[in-house]
This record gives C-alpha cells, sequence and structure tokens, in this order.
C-alpha cells in the first residue's frame, strides 16, 4: 500500500482565498463564544459580588401600600428588619403574627419593620395583612427590585440590619419562635 | 320671660336641623366607607376562556417555561384573577400585560427585554444562524472546487495504465 502511495505524485499544496475564509470563519467560530463566554463569566462575577448581600445593605426604596415612600438610607441610626413575604407563601404565614407582635413590642425602640411583597396581587396582599392586623410599613416591591438586589432565594427571608446600615444576619425561612427573634434583634439594636 | 318663651321655639327648630346633620352625616360615612373599600367588579361575565386567552400570552413567574395559562401555583391564580379582575373593569390586553409588567418585570413575559446586555440574547442567535450559514457555504464551495482532484487525474494519466495495472496486481497478491 505504501508503495502505491509513493508512486502518486505530491499534490501541490496552495492555499487557496477559499481555504483561506475557512479559516478565519474556524476562528471566529472559536473566538466569539470565547469571549462571550469570558464576557458572561466576567459580568456573572460582578454580578455575584452585588447578588448576595454582604456589608453594607444594598439600597432599598419602596412604596408602601399607603402610599408612604420608604428609603433605607433615612433609616441610619436605628436597627431595620426587612422582611420578604408573599400572600401566597404558606411558610411566610407562620411567622406574620410573631413579626407583628414584635414590631409592635419593639416600635420607638429604635428598631423598625419593613415588608416587602414578592411576586403578588396588591388585593391578595392586602387581605393577608388584613388577616395578620399587620401594621409596620409594607408594599409591593415591584418587578422584584429590591429582591433581586440583596439576593433572596425565596419568600419568606428576613434580613436584619444595624444602625451603621450593614447586614448582620439574612434568616432564610420563618423565624417561629421570639428567642430566635430576640436573638437577632439584639445585635442590631442601636447602643 | 320674652326669653324664657323663645327657648322652646328655638329647640324645636334645632331637632329637625340636628337630624339632618346626623343624617348627612351617616350618609358620608357610609358612602366612604363604601368608595375606601373599593369593591372589587363582577366578575362571573368574564370566562374562563377569555382570562386564559390572556393568560397565554404571560409566564409564572415563579417557574420556569410555564406559561400562565396552564400553571396551577397559588400566585399564578392570583395573577389570573387580577386578569379576570381587570377584564371586567374594561382593561384592555395591552393595559393588563402592561400591569403585570410592571408588577412582576420583563420575565412575565418570558422573553428577555430588548435592551441593554439584554441585546445579545436576541442578536446572538441571528449572527450565529447567519455565520453558520456562511460557514457552511464556504465548506460547501471549497468541496465543489476540489472535486476534480487534478492531482489524482494527473496521476492517473501520467502512469501507463498497464503499469498500474500491474502494481495493483501485486500488491493485491501480497495480501492473498
Amino acid at each position: 500500500m505504501t508503495e502505491m502511495t509513493e508512486t502518486l505524485p505530491d499534490v501541490p499544496v496552495e492555499a487557496s482565498p477559499a481555504s483561506r475564509a475557512v479559516l478565519i470563519w474556524r476562528a471566529i467560530f472559536v473566538l466569539v463564544p470565547l469571549i462571550f463566554i469570558v464576557f458572561l463569566a466576567l459580568r456573572l462575577g460582578t454580578a455575584k459580588s452585588e447578588h448576595r448581600a454582604e456589608g453594607l445593605a444594598p439600597a432599598l426604596e419602596f412604596t408602601t401600600f399607603e402610599g408612604e415612600t420608604i428609603n433605607l438610607d433615612n433609616l441610619r441610626g436605628q436597627g431595620v428588619v426587612v422582611n420578604f413575604w408573599a400572600s401566597w407563601c404558606d411558610p411566610c404565614r407562620e411567622e406574620a403574627a410573631l413579626l407583628e407582635k414584635t414590631w409592635r413590642r419593639e416600635q420607638g425602640k429604635g428598631i423598625i419593620f419593613l415588608g416587602l411583597d414578592y411576586l403578588d396581587q396588591e388585593p391578595a396582599a392586602k387581605a393577608y395583612l388584613a388577616e395578620y392586623d399587620i401594621t409596620y410599613p409594607n408594599g409591593p416591591d415591584l418587578r422584584s427590585q429590591v429582591a433581586r438586589r440583596y439576593g433572596i432565594q425565596g419568600v419568606p427571608e428576613t434580613f436584619f440590619i444595624d444602625p451603621e446600615g450593614k447586614i448582620v444576619d439574612i434568616v432564610v425561612g420563618p423565624i417561629t419562635s421570639q428567642a430566635q427573634m430576640d436573638g437577632y434583634l439584639d445585635k442590631i439594636r442601636p447602643k | 320671660m320674652l326669653q324664657d318663651d323663645k327657648e322652646p321655639s328655638v329647640k324645636i327648630h334645632f331637632i329637625p336641623l340636628i337630624r339632618v346633620l346626623l343624617f348627612l352625616i351617616l350618609l358620608v360615612a357610609t358612602t366612604s366607607a363604601a368608595l375606601a373599600q373599593t369593591p372589587t367588579p363582577d366578575t362571573s361575565a368574564i370566562s374562563a376562556d377569555r382570562v386564559n386567552e390572556v393568560a397565554r400570552g404571560l409566564w409564572c413567574p415563579l417557574c420556569s417555561g410555564v406559561r400562565l395559562d396552564a400553571c396551577e401555583l397559588k400566585a399564578c391564580v392570583q395573577m389570573k384573577e387580577m386578569i379576570a379582575i381587570k377584564l371586567a373593569e374594561g382593561a384592555s390586553e395591552e393595559a393588563i400585560r402592561a400591569y403585570f409588567l410592571e408588577q412582576y418585570g420583563p420575565q412575565v413575559f418570558g422573553e428577555p427585554p430588548r435592551e441593554g446586555f439584554n441585546w445579545l440574547a436576541w442578536i446572538l442567535p441571528v449572527v450565529g444562524l447567519l455565520g453558520g450559514g456562511l460557514f457552511v457555504w464556504f465548506v460547501i464551495r471549497r468541496m465543489i472546487r476540489s472535486e476534480p482532484i487534478p492531482a489524482v487525474a494527473s496521476a492517473k494519466s501520467a502512469a501507463p495504465p498497464d503499469d498500474y495495472s500491474q502494481k495493483l496486481e501485486q500488491e493485491l497478491s501480497r495480501y492473498d
């Protein structure tokens, strides 16, 4: 077999314009996805740092169901409890009464409670608030902007922010015991 | 005495006035309470089909890849109820879509918004398709051009048929 191949005259190898184009296209096909992947990785990297809230609490501004605008920056000097909830969320109901009870106890003592209604409908949300007689400021998290900024994993989720505006604790799931709640509050009380 | 005589008549005039005032207060109180409650419109005239027709254009914000009309989550049921309310109020489909966009963001439409970084999601498939098509076209064109294989053809014409046959026979006999 080798003899036979040897007898065949060598084919002159010339880089035709077509093959050059194929090479260019191959390079493009490799480079473009590569650049895209690097770009995505960089973007995911930066997004992650602002996603899962750590350190200083991300900006928070929302309008309550009563039309009052709440801005976290204006609450510096107070401990802030930010609770994400929804009327369709059953575990949220497990902590609703405790949150309201604690809010009533802590009102005027340097701790403020805020409720953000996540992916919900206003009539259902208002019915939920009425059902548990919730009086602390609550409002819809429109377009889930705050939820995204805080990187919540679901509802309920509660953030404990100290008077300097730093997130001290994040609780995923319902807080069902007063002792547990008080433990978190003690860390964010103004001194 | 004169004053004493006048007092009862004043009281008599006041009684109907107080009644009117009380009636007005009650009327204002009841109407304002009714207005404050803003009762939800009657949705019984809105058929489930009509609701689903609108819901088909929206996606469950909690699930991935589930259309609202096919979703049975409590959150989705609430959304469908809201569609019925909006339809009963006379809202157009576009207005309902705009409402849900404001509430849930663009993910409720199940497609990336045509802005900023998200444009990549729209552009890349087209670029990929065009690029891929061009690549395939170039490759096919190259294959068609090189089909005559001039080198083999010249080899065939250069070697006399007899020699070639002999060598072929020799090669084949080695495998017998």
